[in-house]
């Protein structure tokens, strides 16, 4: 079967980016496919590379980028969500004039269109958070 | 571009976080990429439909006038639980937009009878 995963909270206030990624491991183990994981609203902080994990802590992003080069998940940020929350991309951050880039190169900043894709094009879409 | 039919469930109160708006923001995209989207208000999500909301007191933008506006976008297909109006002593004559009321068993049909379901 072909997943795909809606994350609505940020690592860091909410189980929910765990709770997904528990799902996604158990998925790809059981033979399915992981076609996207769309971060959305609060989620787009799983994106922010400059988030910096306590050393005891999980690097969570790691993982995630970790996830998508292994099986080809695309790794998305919602763009509005992301760009009102300070999370960029170097085309954003030029296009509205801000002095950094922070969103990291395994997540694609993108619209609301990639969800609907998933939507359309994944037999199961899962959301994790509220 | 093929058609699967998206039920989105609102199920927290309109203001105070940004999820409510959030979920609309999908039922609007999912509607220009021609999906038939469907709404399902239950729990405190029934106080989105409640009439003569006055947000601008808080700041907020008005989740009343975005209902109003879907029809314009073709979503017309409104529900609401009957069982949370009951728990909060709301009616469904008095809404913003036309809902139709659903029992448990109603919900529980919706639910199964769309391809995805999402939860705002």
């Amino acid at each position: 079967m072909r997943f795909s995963i809606l994350v609505l909270n940020s690592p860091t206030a909410a189980q929910a980016g765990d709770s997904a990624w528990a799902f996604a491991q158990a998925a790809v183990a059981a033979g399915h496919e992981l076609y996207r994981v769309f971060f959305y609203d609060e989620g787009v902080a799983h994106g922010n590379m400059l988030a910096t994990p306590a050393q005891d802590d999980v690097d969570r992003q790691a993982r995630w980028a970790g996830l998508a080069r292994e099986q080809g998940t695309d790794l998305v940020l919602c763009i509005a969500s992301a760009v009102k929350r300070g999370v960029l991309d170097s085309g954003e951050a030029e296009r509205h004039e801000k002095p950094a880039a922070n969103a990291h190169p395994a997540f694609e900043l993108s619209g609301l269109g990639q969800l609907v894709d998933a939507h359309i094009n994944s037999d199961r879409l899962v959301t994790f958070g509220r | 571009m093929a058609a699967r039919s998206l039920l989105l469930v609102f199920r927290r109160a309109p203001y105070g976080r940004s999820l409510s708006r959030a979920g609309y923001d999908v039922a609007l995209a999912a509607a220009a990429f021609e999906q038939p989207v469907s709404l399902l208000f239950m729990d405190d999500g029934v106080w989105q439909l409640m009439p003569e909301q006055r947000p601008e007191a808080i700041g907020a933008r008005s989740i009343a006038r975005t209902l109003e506006s879907l029809p314009l976008y073709d979503i017309d297909r409104l529900y609401v639980d009957s069982e949370s109006l009951a728990q909060r002593a709301l009616a469904a004559g008095n809404l913003v937009e036309a809902a139709t009321p659903l029992d448990t068993a109603g919900v529980r049909e919706l639910m199964a009878g769309h391809d995805q379901v999402l939860v705002f």
